[in-house]
């Protein structure tokens, strides 16, 4: 007796799955008469018949880039823990819809917005890329790529202008790019003037591990440590094998190769190692950065893995820390 | 005899000593300072940085390290006695399962306590699970059935405290993935916790030696000889139970020590308490000390958990042991716990139905804060739809595996995931990706039949001789789970790449299915559904027991090799599109049972509808708790599931 219930059931599901496939292509109306834009990004060329209104962004720094260029997305993931980590100017509006975790955003919240255009990034999204088409052009961006001899950095201003064009903003966004170059200039005749006793630094992020404190350390080819370069600073991290996120992790015993560096770093408020877990180890505080006073706090919600504003802040917070002291 | 006692006990002692030297050398030479040999012999006599490292870091780990092992070790010779049963140990009796969940509860609600007292926690846990395994496993303490309850608490433990891991993300941060205790030390303060403890724990196991030696020739004995039984039995639990919470609140779960070490020293020919615990301590320290060095070698700068390496050879260890004990096993009468007084088809079936149907009314209804029943908006239809019927398929398929196994093996323990099927699937996956990272994820699949294949072939290979023993069988398939996840750790760290990925795929997700999933999943199931229904007829024959059905003309050898591939094929699909959710195949056909009795082709048909149920369920709670966001439904059939398990173990009488 269910089996011809599941037989019929089958046939209208086919039914209805045909006559979806047909109307899938409804002609979007856009109200202003204007030019279509390609964006480029790790999932090939994606056409937008105008620039995007109502963006969905699935990655933090995204949403940053949008910022950026004066457009507050329509809905973004993770809301909730974003404002913890980031700390940038313009703040995000509080009509922005969560629609879920990163990792796997709500489909449904996301479809409800009608957005013009879905943003993810390729370590989280490529698996759902097929879902979120069905919903709006979506393009991809991977900021990790595996191949070595790409700049970070390099990697982080295409987006960054692919972001900008998907919007209509492409002037906004070259705009922001040669700010931020005026200021990395200034920035770097800052440090040059401060007369530093070492122009050798690490950046770090921490977090407690298991038992003890992990720190990452940022290798070279990471975006945060080529923004430590361009105000002339100098990373000395180099890294035994490649890591795909730039950065390597390492406990209080992998910090002594480095000591003669300056210490940068920024640690969760709540989770501050430094002050909890440290304190008094012999090994940290015979570390010569720790006995002559040369490690920085940046600031818990300096956004390390960020866009421009991101970029902008991090420079802002490193000069004050390094010059002011 | 005195001789050659003494001369095994030399033997044993050198070896055991001389490796643990090597060991804690090479142990202490690792670290991510690279000092060379040389410069830390040299370095570490006088006061500065060579001698910091090695004091504030190393040593203590190292320390660690014995202390844990030596702990986990005595506690396990303890417990193997206590129970009569060599398959004991804090980890196989979900002691340090227990401990360490009350050290994650307190962790989240009580932030103030964990500081002050987190062996009090674990104290408390340690005791509550050793309670639940002895209540449950009944008085007789048969010991595949305690092995068995034990494992069972632990994966109950794991699926709370990884849903407690998701709802609580922010507290929990600092917490390690279930199972993975780690030695690593920032300082004394763990050392000077735990020596005392564990070495107050030791004299203590050592006064216990002789009056251990006597219990251990029985009760009766025993107390015909003038001995306090129940005080001794009492003193020796403390002590197996203390050792391994001190142990659990300084390094977190760490399992399979326990077994080994006692089980070593006693193949050795050692006799004795006193000697055994002597000699399991080292011995213990030996093998945790040699799983921190092997774990450091396999990714160097990096931790692999220690836990992890200990399970990868303890899961075999414990493979190989439960199939000894077995041997011995008498055939236990197969009860599957079915009702003989079957509710009617006609009555039972357009019941379900209804339920179903209100049920996938109320998930295509409701996402967590709104009602709609426009359910061909495009919002719902895109994705809440293929979403629920792609759970409803997937739990079907499952459930008829369950059906499927549980009546070839003649087992009630018998599903996918409680035989380590679907976690050798997922290890295989992710060393298809560890080996070829560039892989696309539609391959996976491929690793995923190959490492199901590989524990079936286990299975079949060691329980055959012992005509598929249920409880047998389920312990084995449990041993293999241990391993798989311990394998599927390690590629994770190894792999370093698209874990957050793999990490939702091997937690079994029903999230973001489509009409492709739909389709997919329902021609699958519309081919695999005949031969199922086919093969019902040979396994109500197998009901009669195997020489009833051979005498009924049937090949029981290739109904038994062909329902098994059925079965495990239709469960490598299921595993193919949500990833690992195990117990839909374990519960439903037992639900099933008590309806509609033992015939297989009513039993697969209310199974499969029950087994749709659930997993709709399952998906739909999921998806409203904490929305928007997503709780796996994995882990919410897990948490549905291992009670049930519990359950029906103490059913098995």
């Amino acid at each position: 007796m269910k089996k011809p219930l599941l037989i019929v059931l089958t046939a209208i599901l086919l039914l209805i799955l045909a006559a979806c496939s047909t109307t899938e292509e409804e002609p979007a109306a856009p109200a202003e008469e204007a030019e279509p834009v390609t964006i480029q990004g790790t999932n090939g060329e994606v056409t937008l018949d105008a620039p995007a209104q109502k963006v969905v962004v699935l990655e933090w720094t995204y949403a940053e880039d949008l910022l950026a260029v004066g457009v507050q997305p329509a809905g973004m993931a993770d809301i909730s823990d974003y404002g913890n980590y980031v700390n940038i100017e313009p703040q995000l509006d509080e009509t922005v819809v969560d629609v879920g975790g990163r990792q796997e955003p709500n489909l449904e919240a996301i479809a409800a917005l009608e957005p013009d255009l879905i943003i993810g990034v390729s370590f989280r999204h490529d698996g759902m890329l097929e879902q979120l088409e069905t919903i709006a052009p979506t393009v991809i961006f991977n900021p990790y790529p595996e191949d070595e001899s790409i700049d970070l950095y390099q990697e982080m201003e295409t987006t960054f202008l692919e972001i900008a064009k998907a919007v209509g903003k492409t002037t906004e966004g070259e705009q922001v790019l040669t700010d931020l170059e005026a200021q990395y200039e200034e920035k770097a005749a800052e440090i040059e003037a401060a007369d530093l006793k070492t122009k050798d630094v690490i950046l770090t992020l921490a977090y407690s591990g298991a038992q003890a404190p992990e720190i990452r350390v940022f290798t070279p080819n990471s975006m945060a440590s080529i923004i430590l370069e361009r105000i002339g600073l100098n990373n000395v991290h180099e890294p035994d094998q490649f890591e795909i996120f730039g950065s390597s992790t390492f406990n209080v015993e992998g910090l002594v190769k480095y000591e003669d560096a300056n210490y940068l770093y920024t640690v969760p408020e709540e989770d501050n190692i430094y002050e909890n877990q440290l304190k008094g180890n012999p090994v940290w505080e015979n570390l010569a950065f720790v006995q002559e006073g040369r490690t920085y706090d940046l600031g818990a919600d300096t956004w390390l893995y960020g866009g421009p504003l991101s970029a902008e802040t991090l420079m802002n917070q490193i000069t004050d820390v390094l010059v002011t002291d | 005899m005195l001789r050659r006692l003494l001369n095994k006990s030399t033997v044993s002692l050198t070896a055991g000593f001389f490796l643990l030297i090597v060991l804690s050398v090479i142990h202490l030479i690792q670290g991510q300072a690279d000092y060379t040999v040389s410069e830390l012999l040299t370095g570490v006599w006088t006061e500065g940085r060579i001698q910091d490292i090695v004091l504030s870091f190393r040593l203590p780990r190292l320390a660690m390290g014995l202390l844990a092992g030596g702990a986990l070790a005595v506690s396990g010779a303890v417990l193997q006695t206590l129970t009569n049963n060599p398959l004991a140990s804090p980890g196989t009796l979900g002691i340090n399962a227990g401990a360490f969940f009350f050290v994650v509860l307190s962790t989240i609600f009580f932030p103030g306590l964990l500081g002050a007292f987190p062996f009090v926690t674990a104290l408390l846990g340690a005791v509550l699970s050793s309670l639940l395994v002895v209540g449950l496993a009944g008085n007789q303490m048969e010991p595949v059935r305690v092995a068995l309850t034990g494992m069972i608490i632990s994966l109950l433990f794991a699926s709370i405290t990884g849903a407690l891991q998701l709802l609580f993300e922010n507290q929990t941060n600092g917490l390690f993935l279930w199972g993975s205790g780690t030695l690593v030390q920032l300082n004394w303060e763990g050392v000077a916790f735990a020596a005392p403890v564990i070495l107050l724990m030791f004299i203590c196991a050592m006064l216990l030696a002789k009056p251990m030696d006597i219990l251990s020739l029985g009760e009766d004995i025993a107390s015909s000889l003038g001995q306090n039984v129940r005080v001794v039995k009492l003193a020796a639990w403390g002590v197996a139970i203390v050792l391994a919470a001190a142990t659990v609140s300084v390094v977190g779960p760490i399992g399979f020590i326990g077994l080994m070490a006692p089980h070593i020293v006693r193949m050795m020919g050692i006799r004795g308490h006193l000697q055994i615990f002597i000699h399991s301590f080292i011995w213990g320290s030996v093998f945790l000390v040699g799983a921190d060095v092997l774990g450091r070698l396999i990714q160097p700068g990096q931790e692999v958990p220690v836990g992890a390496m200990t399970a990868l050879v303890g899961g075999p260890w414990l493979l190989y042991l439960a199939w000894r004990t077995a041997k011995s096993l008498k055939r236990g009468e197969r009860q599957m716990g079915g009702t003989t007084k079957p509710i009617r088809l006609k009555l039972i079936v357009p019941v379900l139905v209804v339920i179903i149907l209100g049920i996938t009314v109320m998930a295509l209804s409701f996402n967590g804060s709104v009602w709609t029943f426009a359910w061909l908006e495009p919002v719902v239809w895109n994705f809440r739809v293929p979403r629920v019927l792609t759970s409803f398929i997937v739990g079907v398929m499952l459930a008829i595996t369950g059906v499927i196994l549980q009546g070839v093996l003649r087992n009630p323990l018998a599903d996918a995931s409680v035989l380590g099927v679907t976690s050798m699937a997922g290890a295989g996956a992710m060393l298809l990706l560890v080996l070829f990272p560039s892989i696309p994820p539609k391959f996976m699949p491929l690793g995923a039949t190959v490492g199901a294949a590989l524990a079936l072939g286990i299975i079949l290979v060691t329980a055959w001789k012992n005509n598929f023993q249920p409880m047998l069988v389920a312990l084995m398939g449990i041993a293999i789970s241990a391993f798989g996840s311990a394998a599927t750790q390690v590629f994770i760290v190894k792999a370093k790449l698209a874990v957050a990925s793999a990490l939702v795929w091997l937690s079994g997700s029903t999230y973001g299915k489509g009409w492709d999933d739909v389709q997919f999943a329902l021609i699958l199931l519309a081919v695999f559904i005949w031969p199922a229904i086919y093969l019902t007829r040979s396994l109500d024959t197998l009901t009669f027991g195997d020489d009833v059905a051979a005498g009924l003309g049937l090949n029981i050898r290739s109904t038994r090799v062909w329902a098994l591939i059925i079965g495990v094929a239709i469960s490598t699909v299921a595993v193919s599109i949500v990833g690992t959710i195990g117990f839909v195949g374990l519960v439903a056909p037992h639900i099933a049972r008590r309806l509609v009795g033992f015939r297989h082709l009513p039993l697969m048909l209310a199974s499969g509808l029950l087994g749709g149920l659930l997993l709709v369920t399952a998906d739909f709670v999921g998806r409203i708790l904490i929305a928007p966001k997503d709780i796996p439904s994995g882990l919410v059939v897990a948490l549905i599931g291992t009670p049930y398990l519990l359950y029906l173990l103490r059913k098995m009488k």
